[in-house]
Parts: structure tokens; sequence; C-alpha cells
């Protein structure tokens, strides 16, 4: 599967994905950003997502 | 590096970080409060609303804060069936509508008042750890690297929590343990500002609820939570402006803020470890039924800063304990049952709810009792005991 990536336009920062990232993929400063090389492809996070920022590329 | 020494150091400017802070102070101890955001209370990420209880915990002194006071709560279910409570009996996030900035500023005002020191544009970025326990934490400040050391830290960092994972507590949510919320503040809309609403149903807010909070009459709080394991990517967002879009009252609202939130709907991890405490959302002490976290995090503020100023006074970190002992007596029970509650609550169809409605909704809450609920439930749904049973035993 492929890696997903964050829109860091439409993050509204609420650290859901990160909290939930079962790979520790994901870094929060306010905003959230994907670690690729640590990610698993779980989507867990896409799913989470409240506004859909984060995107899978070619969907 | 710039290197600022404290008795105690709290990562997070939230109602725990703020009340633990000021009882820390009160008792005499040096006591920073490292905050990411470039003011306190702000972003806002909260439905706002919160029992008058709060009144009880002796925290504020001002009370510009309160926006709205609440009657009661009004519950329905999918059919529309109506269970109404007083503010008394419907508990957490009943009483009043709060301007929550205000609140956190208040909160801030009299943790400063007292002593604290409180650094805003403060992000901690990581810790250096020795035999388990924090020696110092690197952060950034106005942009610039400092550290700052301590005897004692507490990570009142809220849901995201980092500095539990910082001594190996383990801070991850499962997607059956945190819901995906979204919410607007809408403005030009005509509400009941005497009532809170709460919408329950698996096809509306699967694992959640969509919550109408009045401000005033024509401002107020709409939002939805999704339990994560039945989110799908925007899904939160789509299911509130449907259900806007049906409300004649809503549809015309003008949204003057918009928000995105995770709340932790998980039993309370470990919360201390070595020389760190966890207090508030980052302890996981948000009621896993309601979502309502602030009454609990100024609870457990008050009792890990009298806990934390013990511990400094006699040099014993292992007094720490007392802290865990502590809030689990005055909220323990209650995260407990209400966790039980919401894994029975998450697997109920639209039409248990209604169900459960049409049983409860005759009943006047100021009386009822589990006896007087199983009795409603065997004359009108029995089939719903059996579902329940594992509450009411
Ligand atoms: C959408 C939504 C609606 C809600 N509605 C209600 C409600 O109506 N009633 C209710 O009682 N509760 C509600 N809650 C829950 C409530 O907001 C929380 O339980 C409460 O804020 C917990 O307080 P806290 O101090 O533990 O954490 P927070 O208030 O989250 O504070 C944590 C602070 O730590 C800061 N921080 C985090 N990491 C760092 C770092 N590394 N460095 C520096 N600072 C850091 C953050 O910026 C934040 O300011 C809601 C939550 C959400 C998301
Ligand atoms: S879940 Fe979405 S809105 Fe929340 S921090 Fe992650 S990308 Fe941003
Ligand atoms: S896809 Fe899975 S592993 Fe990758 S960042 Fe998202 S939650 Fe983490």
């Amino acid at each position: 599967m492929v890696k997903p990536e964050v829109n860091r336009d439409s993050c509204l920062g609420c650290s859901g994905c990160f909290t939930i990232c079962p790979a520790n993929a994901i870094e929060f400063d306010g905003k959230a950003t994907i670690i690729k090389e640590r990610c698993i492809s779980c989507h867990t996070c896409v799913n989470y997502c409240p506004v859909g920022a984060i995107v899978v590329e070619g969907e | 590096m710039e290197t600022y020494e404290y008795d105690c150091v709290i990562v997070g400017g939230g109602p725990a970080g703020l009340v633990t802070a000021r009882y820390i102070s009160e008792a005499g101890f040096s006591v920073a409060v490292l905050e990411r955001d470039r003011e306190i209370g702000v972003p806002v990420l909260c439905g706002e609303g919160v029992s008058r209880n709060i009144d009880n915990l002796g925290v504020t002194e001002r009370r510009d804060w309160v926006e709205n006071e609440i009657v009661g709560a009004r519950i329905f279910s999918p059919n529309g069936t109506m269970v109404k409570m007083s503010a008394e009996r419907a508990g957490g996030e009943t009483g009043y509508v709060i301007d929550r900035e205000r609140f956190d500023k208040e909160l801030a005002r009299i943790a400063a008042k007292k002593g604290a020191d409180i650094f805003v544009m403060c992000d901690a970025k990581k810790a250096n750890v020795e035999g388990g326990e924090i020696r110092e934490i690197e952060a950034k400040l106005d942009g610039k690297d400092v550290k700052f050391t301590g005897k004692i830290f507490v990570g009142a960092d809220g849901v995201e929590s980092k500095v539990g994972r910082w001594v190996d507590i383990d801070t991850r949510l499962k997607p059956k343990d945190i819901v995906s919320c979204y919410e607007y503040t809408l403005s030009d809309v005509e509400c009941d500002k005497d009532y809170t609403d709460f919408f329950v149903g698996r096809s509306l807010a699967p694992g959640g609820y969509i919550w109408i909070f009045p401000k005033s009459d024509d401002t107020a709080n709409v939002g939805i939570g999704v339990l994560a394991s039945y989110s799908k990517s925007a899904l939160a967002k789509q299911l509130l402006d449907k259900f806007i879009e049906k409300k004649d009252f809503l549809r015309k609202g003008k949204p003057v803020r918009k928000l995105a939130g995770a709340v932790p709907v998980a039993l309370p991890i470990q919360s201390y470890r070595g020389n760190v405490v966890l207090v508030g959302d980052a302890a996981r002490h948000t009621d896993p039924l309601t979502g309502g976290g602030i009454i609990h995090a100024v609870i457990g503020g008050r009792v890990a800063g009298e806990t934390i100023a013990r511990a400094l006074r006699e040099e014993k970190l292992s007094l720490l304990e007392e802290y865990e002992k502590g809030w689990r007596e005055k909220i323990g029970k209650k995260l407990e049952r209400n966790y039980k509650m919401k894994e029975l609550a998450s697997t109920f169809d639209d039409k248990t709810f209604d169900k459960l409605a049409d049983s409860v909704k005759d009943i006047n809450f100021e009386e009822l009792s589990t006896r007087g609920l199983i009795k409603a439930l065997v004359t009108k749904h029995p089939s719903l005991l059996f579902k329940l049973k594992s509450l009411i035993g």
C-alpha cells in the first residue's frame, strides 16, 4: 500500500493521527508530518483524520 | 544553550498543567509551565460545556468565563425521542457553556499570581533521561534552543502527550479508544439557550454523538465525535455537515470558528514513573462516555500539585505514588464504569438507542435509580435488559 501524506494546509492540528499511529511514524508540532521511513502504510491515520487532511497519492 | 532551573517543570499550559502549577507554587516551590502555542487558551479545542461542579473546586476567582447557564440536557435518539435531564443529573458537560479561552487564562492568571512562571511559544522537544528519570527538557523558546532542568517533570501535554513516551509509558491509543471530532461555532442560528442537546445514533455519529452547546440564543458550538474505529477519512466533517444541512435552525448559521480535535476515551494509563507525573488528557482522565475532560483535568491537577509539593518538601520521589492513589479515589471508579458504558454503547444500533430512549423518556431523573431503570426496561423493552446486563450486574 501507498504511504500517505499530510496536506499541511488543511491540517487543523488535532494531533489525533499522531496519537493513533501504531508505528510512531508521525511527528506533531502543532501540525502533523509523516516520517515515511517509519510508516507501515496501515492507513489508520487516513481514516482517523476528521477533515481528510491525510491523503494517499493517486486517490 | 540558555538553561532555566526549576523545582518542577510542567509541559502543557491547559487546565491540567495550570492547576498543577498553581498548587506547587502555592506551597513555595519554583515551577515553570511550557506551552507551545503563543497564547494560553488559544486555539480552543473544546465544546466548552462544563458542569456547575466547577464552582466547588475553588480554582477560579473571576467568573467572566461563564457564557451561558444551562437548565438541562436533552438527548435525542435517532427517531427523535427526547430524554430530558436536569443539569444536576446530566453530569460532566452540562451546567455552563464557557468561554474556554477566558477560562484557561483565568487559571493562568492565578497560577502566575501564586508565583508560577509561564512560558508561551515554548515547544518541549525532547528530554534527557537517565535511569528512568528526566534530567532536563530541551525546548524551543521564541525559536531559540533552551533547556529546563528540574527535580520533577509533569506531562500535562494533552491527548498528544509526548512526556509519557519519553519515560516509556505507552501513550498511543487504539482506534476504539479515541474519538475523532469536528466542530463549528455557528453564529446567526436560532437555538434554545437553556439546553445542551445531544444526538446519538449509529448512522448519525458512530460510536459518538453530535452536540449543540449554545453560547447564547444566536451562537452555538455544534460538533461531532466519531469513534476512530468507525471513522473514514473526513467522516466527522461530512456527517456534521449533513446534520446541519437538515436542521432549519442551524442551516443558515455562519461558522465563526472551525476546529478538529481528538478525545481519548480510554482507561487511564500509568500516571507516574520515576520523577514524571502525567495529568489530565495526557493521563487519559477524560470521561470515556461523554468525552468531557475539563473537570477531571482540574481535579487531577490539584491532586498532582499537592502531591508534588509534598514530594519536593520531603525530597522523596516515592511519594508520587500518592498521586495515583489520590486521583483514583476521586475519579477512578467513574472512569472505569463509564469506560464499560462506552464499550457497550458503541455497539448499539439505531433501534437500540430508540428503545432505550423510549424506556426512559418518562422517568423523572431526579429519582432515577438502577432499580428504577431496570423496572422501566422490563416493562417497555425487556430485550434491552440482556444488552445492558454487564452494567447492571
Ligand atoms: C472537539 C472537542 C470538544 C471537547 N468538548 C469538551 C467539553 O465540552 N467539555 C469538557 O469538559 N471537555 C471537552 N473536551 C475535552 C477537553 O478539551 C480536554 O479534556 C481538556 O482540554 C484537557 O485538559 P488538559 O490540560 O489535560 O489538556 P489540553 O487542554 O489539551 O492542554 C494541553 C496543552 O499542552 C500543550 N502542549 C502539548 N505538547 C506540548 C509540547 N511538547 N510543548 C509545549 N506545550 C505542549 C498544548 O498546546 C496544549 O495547550 C473536548 C475536546 C475536544 C477535542
Ligand atoms: S488528524 Fe488530520 S487534522 Fe488532525 S493533526 Fe492529523 S492531519 Fe491534522
Ligand atoms: S499509515 Fe499507519 S504507520 Fe503510516 S503514518 Fe499513518 S498510521 Fe502511521
